[in-house]
């Protein structure tokens, strides 16, 4: 449910970013922060929460994959009013930052893959990290860690190929495991503490570069 | 030149929205929005109906703003409906609470709890009632105290409307639920499905069907329902009970959900529900034998449609059937083509300027008349 | 009874809905994603899917441009301008360049679009296999198996028949080698504006209750034989009078004095930035 006009345009600013990423998956967005809230338990982050309250309402259902996902999940299910499911059956299926490679991947693994006559039904996985950068970088600043690892996509959106760091890679090696067969297939959106995002439809071919940032470099 | 009319379009529309006001202005009495509800309850009925929201004010709004065009004034209704967040979902409705003003069976001479003939108009001689014409407050007031001190003094049952009727009644078919003649239907607590709010797909879930012609356009859920049975569909079928009156609408409270005694009541809104009986072919029985069964058809409106529910409980059953060679089997067919707003917009959408897909067009059939010689002529001029 | 109306008109959930599906559209591309459509205060079939579409995306720092049949200024372009305006409070314009969102019906502006703007395009009938197949559950599953001998036969049954194939607007493309998609009716001159485009293309199809989408960089080809190759519409010697265009969308047009013939550029907006610009061959 939307509070007030200002969430409304905040909402607006972040479709049009998330569009973004997806009409141009591998390229880096950026989305403001839903203001802190007593009742939102520290976990969920102002930033992931403003892609899931973008989304998710009373006419979808959601998961939230964490090890203790209880105080998030219950909490976005009073914003939102969406049902809760288990992975396998929801709309959308949010990992929380924190949560650990073992609960992407099941995550990732276990998202619904849509059917051939309704692909759309595949799933949305929200994956929270902790860093996202785009690459080149933009403002010709680089200030990469040496954790980050470069992703290479291509595919529709893309011209030739369309880079970018993350912290982690796990969603990639579980969704390259997945073997959808095209249309069904699950699209990941990747929403970092600062609120920078990436998307990853179901379209785009993925490849984690070996290469670290020095490497690259 | 010629086609520069499209210009200034928005000056035009202007004036031409000041046109259609001053046609409007021009003959309007200065009625207000209750006049229309109090005077055209049943158009009022079938504007709400077909837009999905019950809202007489504003319905009666609707009829005004569109100069008595029930289309516009369901599309108006229409428009509006959907700028409404929906945060709760209602109770189901159970009819059978219903207190019926009206309820009739075709099937049986005498129904337990009685044929309630109610206000209608279906033995009334249609003749034009000239004295209406002349029809003033003073004459209206006098007849009012004259009828209401005239149902006062009748018996309950036959009381008008606006008093309720005292009691729920029996469905006419549980008797025949009872006897095992009418195919038992496991009652289903799935969760409707909104055709406003999600795709449509197909093959439609029974809600979908139910809501798509319950808003769908009287007229055309009447066209195609008469077709069914005049031959492009199951025969007669019998109108097993038709009852009409208000049923009460109520909410969980979103936190307490399940418990009926802790639902908030928002009110009554008044239905018109019909269960049609057909034959049907039923199980085949233990020697061998075919056996015939009877199937039902549903409908149910908003207010007084009575010829629309009993059509749309006619369509309900073919859809059941399913046999494609007749249209009003064909579910794409009959839900596609129902609906008013639907139908208005595409067929109107005509009049738009058409000018750069007729050009392709003739640019098409222009290549399919060019001269083999010409063409030849052409090709080589290309290479 | 006065009552403001939402922001962009839709109640908030509305647009989530429309959101969701631009979404999978875009993940899907050429791939009809089904929606509720909501009704509109506009006709069916008077460019409903793309006014919902562009109500979705559409915040206060937008600009908007609207074209009805290549032109800024027809009735129906205007009355879609008029309506998003009034709930939105947006600026508009008729220059292409200036747009952020430009939503069309019939027609891609001339001058090509760049990575931060979006083209939506109004679709009456966004089946491109409607016309050999009427049930909507048999297109959906020939789409699922990618089964389009239908598609292919009609375009053969034509070249037989007629010696060209004869589409007129609406020549169906395939999409990202995967899906056939209805362009909605732009001319066939128009179709080659989709391949490996710099902008995104969302198209609505508000009576048909369906989003679809053209992501940037996309390969779009128009089905079509290699004997028979894909032809947009020629217009001949043709040029605009009034800018002398050539290799540009003319409408066909007839001098009321004199009875003959003559040709202007579709694209309004882009004849008169030609004429201010001096330009008169391109």
């Amino acid at each position: 449910m939307v509070k007030d006009e200002e969430e409304l345009h905040r909402l607006q600013r972040a479709f049009r970013e998330v569009l973004g990423a997806y009409a141009r998956p591998g390229t880096v967005h950026r989305v403001e922060a839903t203001p802190q809230d007593a009742a939102r338990p520290a976990e969920v982050g102002g930033h992931l929460e403003t892609v899931a309250r973008m989304l998710v309402d009373q006419a979808v259902t959601f998961c939230v994959v964490d090890g203790a996902p209880e105080a998030a999940a219950s909490y976005l299910a009073d914003e939102t009013h969406a049902r809760r499911r288990g992975v396998s059956d929801a709309d959308y299926v949010i990992v929380l930052p924190r949560a650990d490679a073992d609960d992407v991947a099941r995550a990732v693994r276990e998202a619904r893959p849509g059917t051939l006559v309704s692909p759309e039904t595949g799933a949305t996985v929200l994956v929270g990290c902790s860093r996202l950068a785009a690459w080149p970088a933009p403002d010709g600043k680089d200030d990469l860690g040496a954790d980050l690892r470069m992703v290479e996509v291509r595919g529709p959106g893309v011209r030739d190929v369309n880079r970018f760091f993350v912290d982690r890679e796990d969603w990639a090696a579980a969704r390259a495991a997945r073997r959808d067969e095209f249309p069904c297939g699950i699209e990941i959106v990747l929403v970092d503490g600062a609120g920078r995002v990436v998307a990853v439809p179901r379209s785009s071919a993925v490849t984690v570069a070996l290469a670290s940032v020095q490497e690259v470099r | 030149m010629g086609y520069v009319a499209v210009r200034g379009g928005g000056k035009a529309i202007e004036e031409s929205l000041r046109l259609l006001e001053c046609e409007r202005v021009q003959g309007s009495a200065a009625w207000s929005v209750d006049d229309v509800a109090g005077t055209f309850p049943e158009l009022v009925d079938q504007v709400m109906g077909e837009a999905s929201l019950y809202a007489p004010q504003l319905a009666a709004l609707a009829l005004k703003q569109a100069q008595g065009s029930p289309d516009e004034a369901v599309f108006l209704l229409r428009a509006f409906r959907s700028t409404l967040e929906r945060p709760y979902v209602s109770r189901p409705v159970d009819t059978a609470e219903m207190r019926p003003d009206r309820r009739i069976s075709a099937a049986f001479k005498d129904v337990l709890g009685g044929q309630i003939l109610g206000a209608t108009r279906d033995y009334s001689h249609r003749l034009l009632a000239f004295e209406l014409a002349e029809e003033d407050e003073a004459a209206l007031s006098c007849k009012r105290e004259e009828l209401d001190a005239h149902f006062a003094a009748a018996s309950p049952v036959s009381a008008p409307a606006s008093a309720p009727a005292p009691t729920t009644l029996p469905r006419v078919l549980d008797y025949l639920r009872k006897e095992g003649l009418v195919d038992p239907v496991v009652p289903s607590d799935a969760e409707p499905m909104d055709a406003t709010m999600c795709p449509l797909s197909f093959p439609a879930p029974r809600s979908v069907r139910l809501q798509t012609l319950s808003r769908g356009m009287t007229q055309a859920v009447e066209a195609l329902g008469y077709a069914a049975i005049r031959g492009f569909g199951p025969a007669h079928p019998t109108v097993g009970e038709l009852r009409r009156g208000l049923v009460a609408v109520a909410v969980d409270h979103p936190c307490a959900q399940g418990d009926p005694e802790d639902a908030y009541y928002l009110g009554s809104v008044p239905v018109t529900e019909v269960e049609s009986v057909f034959m049907a072919e039923g199980e085949i029985a233990s020697d061998g034998k075919d056996r015939l069964s009877l199937a039902v058809g549903y409908g149910l409106v908003f207010g007084r449609a009575e010829t629309k529910a009993i059509a749309m409980s006619v369509l309900d059953r073919c859809l059941d059937i399913g046999d494609a060679r007749y249209p009003t089997q064909d579910e794409e067919f009959v839900l596609y083509h129902v609906d008013g707003v639907e139908a208005t917009g595409f067929i109107s959408h005509l009049k738009l300027p058409h000018y750069v897909t007729f050009q392709s067009k003739l640019s098409s059939v222009r290549t399919t008349r060019t001269s083999p010689d010409a063409k030849e002529a052409e090709d080589a001029a290309a290479l | 009874m006065q009552r403001r109306y939402n922001f962009a008109f839709f109640d908030e959930a509305s647009k989530r809905e429309i959101r969701r599906a631009i979404l999978k559209g875009v993940s899907i591309p050429g791939y009809q994603v089904p929606f509720a459509s909501r009704e509109m205060p506009i006709g069916r079939g008077w460019g409903t899917g793309g006014l919902q579409i562009t109500l979705s995306l559409i915040g206060r720092s937008d600009v908007l441009k609207v074209i009805d049949q290549g032109s800024d200024d027809s009735v129906n372009a205007v009355n879609i301008k008029k309506l998003v305006v009034d709930t939105t409070d947006v600026e508009v314009t008729d220059d292409v360049g200036a747009a952020s969102i430009i939503q069309s019906r019939h027609r891609i502006p001339e001058q090509p679009l760049r990575t931060d703007q979006v083209l939506v395009l109004q679709v009456p009938t966004p089946e491109p296999l409607r016309s050999f197949e009427a049930s909507e559950a048999k297109t959906r599953v020939l789409h699922a198996e990618a089964d389009y001998t239908g598609a292919w036969l009609e375009l053969f049954d034509q070249i037989v028949r007629y010696d060209a194939t004869t589409t007129g607007a609406d020549h169906p493309v395939l999409v990202n080698g995967r899906y056939v998609m209805a362009p909605s009716p732009i001319p066939r001159f128009d179709n080659l504006k989709l391949n490996q485009a710099e902008h995104l293309t969302l198209l609505g199809a508000g009576r048909e209750k369906k989003i679809y989408a053209v992501p940037p960089h996309t390969d779009v080809k128009p089905l079509d034989f290699e004997d028979y190759p894909f032809a947009v519409e020629h217009f001949g010697e043709a040029r605009c009078r009034l800018c002398g265009a050539r290799d540009v969308y003319l409408d066909e047009l007839v001098d009321e004095a004199t009875g003959e013939t003559y040709y202007q550029c579709n694209d309004t907006a882009y004849c008169a930035g030609r004429r201010k610009g001096g330009v008169h061959e391109r």
